[in-house]
Parts: structure tokens; sequence; C-alpha cells
């Protein structure tokens, strides 16, 4: 069992520093968003929706594998932007895609320890015989949860897909290793749409909007990030997660090849990499042109790592996905 | 440490012009007492002072002496 394939797929439409710089007139220059975040630029879903941008990244999957659709036996979809609430956003990308009627398919509902987790499923499913080609697609539009007056979710994400194909033939070694899992929904109004599922519906109040005291303005239809709250439980969790995880595998810092984190912030990224010790070349980033695209930028990153020459066979890559929920996910993978 | 490099510190977290913050400056009145300066914040009171900032904690603190005073609270990591 193996990853077989990445591919990855951005909306056409962007919004730089400079465009936000200018939207905000807020002493916020670009260099000094860029400084913060380490984003320059940012994709943006306009019209697509993330059955749209499922269907670009795997037809794109298909094409540079050249893995036949035919074999594909489970679609795994993780998105927190379906396109309803009913049917299945996976279903109607299966029968876009052409994939056989025979495949199962699902979606699952994760933000940034969507992709792990999407690969411990994948794994499940092979290792218990019920698969032997999953297709993932971790798929996020998230801006449009965004308020487009609130700078401090709008400098941060960006919309992306990633389609990734785990694969098993007899005989195979088990290329995904060990894995360590964690969720504590005590943090769950720290990063929330609030309004538009059946606890608060969407209504005429939900759509009131407020400012803040640093002026970002929303309702309760949009994406609330409580920034400090969410840098605390990741300080709090990710080492730990890793340190765990490395003991379960039986191994030490130095017997990973690549560590590859999700993309939250680069300055987030600095400061659990500090944290841990772990040495700068093994330590990749890569969001400045694609901000956090959530579920997305593990895979966005380990294909830009691999064209990047970065990634040898044989390697051991440690990923490691955390966000809303809480949840968070970290995995050992031989390449 | 002494005052100055706390100061400077605090400067660099919050990304403030050298020489701006005196230990009387209202954080509210800062335009970088943001949300991403506040995670700055935290980040260094975590990595030289072992102390961690609370969303309680932070709404508490109205000026710079507030941070100073965490910065006190612990002898610094070595």
């Amino acid at each position: 069992m193996k990853i077989n394939w990445v591919s990855y797929f951005l909306p056409q439409n962007t919004t730089t520093n400079e465009d936000l710089a200018k939207e905000f007139d807020s002493g916020w220059d670009s260099k000094k968003i860029f400084r913060k975040t380490g984003i320059r630029s940012r994709h943006i879903a306009t019209t697509e929706t993330t059955s749209d941008l499922s269907v670009e990244v795997a037809e794109k999957l298909f094409s540079e594998s050249n893995f036949s659709r035919e074999k594909v036996d489970f679609l795994l979809l993780c998105t927190q932007s379906p396109d309803h609430f009913l049917p299945t956003t996976a279903c109607i990308v299966q029968d876009r895609l052409g994939i056989p009627t025979s495949c199962g398919s699902l979606d699952f509902n994760l933000g940034c320890s969507g992709f792990v987790t999407g690969l411990a499923l994948a794994k499940g499913l092979i290792t218990g015989k019920l698969a032997r080609n999953v297709l993932l697609l971790t798929v996020e539009t998230y801006t449009k949860h965004i308020h487009p007056q609130d700078r401090s979710v709008r400098t941060i994400f960006g919309d992306g897909a990633a389609a990734t194909l785990i694969t098993h033939n007899d005989g195979d070694p088990c290329k995904i290793g060990e894995f360590v899992f964690g969720t504590d929904g005590s943090g769950a109004e720290n990063l929330i749409v609030p309004a538009g599922g059946m606890a608060l519906p969407r209504s005429e109040e939900t759509a009131l909007e407020t400012t803040d005291e640093q002026g970002n303005t929303r309702s309760l239809n949009n994406l609330f990030m409580n920034g400090p709250a969410i840098f605390n439980f990741t300080l709090d969790t990710v080492p730990e997660t890793v340190r765990s995880l490395l003991a379960k595998a039986g191994m030490e810092i130095d017997d990973i090849d690549l560590f590859i984190f999700h993309q939250a912030t680069k300055f987030m990224l600095d400061s659990l990499r500090d944290k841990i010790g772990i040495p700068d070349e093994k330590f990749y980033f890569n969001m400045e042109d694609k901000g956090n695209t959530v579920s997305a930028t593990i895979p966005i990153a380990l294909r830009e790592a691999l064209d990047e020459g970065k990634i040898k066979d044989g390697d051991k890559l440690m990923l490691v996905g955390f966000g809303v929920g809480y949840s968070w996910t970290a995995c050992i993978v031989e390449w | 440490m002494n005052v100055e490099e706390k100061l400077s510190l605090i400067t660099k977290a919050l990304d403030t012009e050298p020489g701006a913050l005196k230990p009387e400056t209202k954080l509210g009145d800062l335009e970088e007492w943001d949300s991403l300066g506040v995670v700055s914040l935290i980040a260094m009171l975590d990595k030289h002072f072992s102390v961690r900032l609370h969303p309680d904690t932070i709404r508490a603190l109205v000026t710079v002496e507030d941070i100073l005073a965490r910065m006190e609270e612990r002898v610094e990591k070595q």
C-alpha cells in the first residue's frame, strides 16, 4: 500500500497582499501582511463549487498518473464547504468523473486534520480488504464562508483542491505507517461558522453584521477564528503529538527525512518547529502563493516537495494536520 | 533581563516602531494590537519566559506594563 500519486488544482482568481492593503487601508501594507503570515497571494473560488474543483483536480490526477478511473473503488471527499447539505458531494463527483457505480463514496467533515485522517481511512479500507484503490479528495472553498471585511481570516485562507491516490497490490509493503489521533471538541467555538446548520439556521438575525474591536466585520453566517486560542491549542498539542508518534514508531527526529505540517501560517509553523526542535532543512514550508487551503495544504506541499526533488524513494515523512474541531492527526509515510 | 531588553522583545513581537513603546503605552491605542500581534506575543512569552497567555489573561492586558509584569513571573529558560 502506498501513496501512488498526488495532484493539486487551484482556482484561477487570486487575491494578493497589494489587493488586501488597498481594500483595508488600515496601516497594514503588503509587506507587513507577508511578514506576519508568510503569504503573498491566495487563490479564490468565485463561481466554482467544491464539486467543480474536485472534478478538475481528479481529472488532473488521472491525466498525470495514467491511472484508470475504472479501477477506483472508493472515493473519499474531505470538505467543510460541500455543494449541498445532501446529497453527498462525493456522489456528485463520482458521477461527473465517470467513476464506476460499484465504487463506495463518502464525504467527511474535517478541516486542517482532514488529509492525514483521510489517509487513515484509506489505510483502514485497504487493510480491511474493502478497497484496493482509494481516491482521497481534500477540497476546500473556505473563502465562501469569509466576510469580505474580515481581515483576520482573509489574509490567511485560500481555496484549493488536492487529489491523492492510495493503491495496493498483493504483496506490496505497507508504506503508510503509524498514526496518532486527537480530538478536543471543547475548542469548537474558536474556529466556527456558527449559523447555517440545524442548531442555528440562517435567518435575518444571523445575517446581522457586527464589527469587532480590531475592525473586522462578520455575521454569524461567516467564518470566525479566535487566532490566539487556536495558536495556544497548537502549541499545547502539536509538539506532544509529534513526540508520541515518534515514540509509537520507535523513531527519533533524526530518523525523519522531511516534516510536512499543515501549512497554517508561516509564523505558526516557525513557532512549532522551534518548540519541537526540528532542523530547518527538514521542515517544509510552502504556502507563499497559496495561503492556508485547510485540508489541501499537506498534499499540495507534498507534491511541491516531490517536484522540487526534496523527497527520495525510501524517505520517511511525518505528516501532521491540526485545527478546527479541535482535531489533529499525524502519521509516518515511507516514500 | 532589564526593562529595555524586555521592551525590545515586545517591540519585535508586535512589530511596532523601535522606541515607540513605553510601559504606560495603552495597547488599545496600537494598531499592531490585533490578533496576529497577540499571537506573536503569545509565542514570544512562551519561548523566552515559558509563560502561556490564555484568552482571559489577554483580555486583562491594558498597558505595556501589564505585559512586562508577565515577563517577570518566571526565570528565563536557558
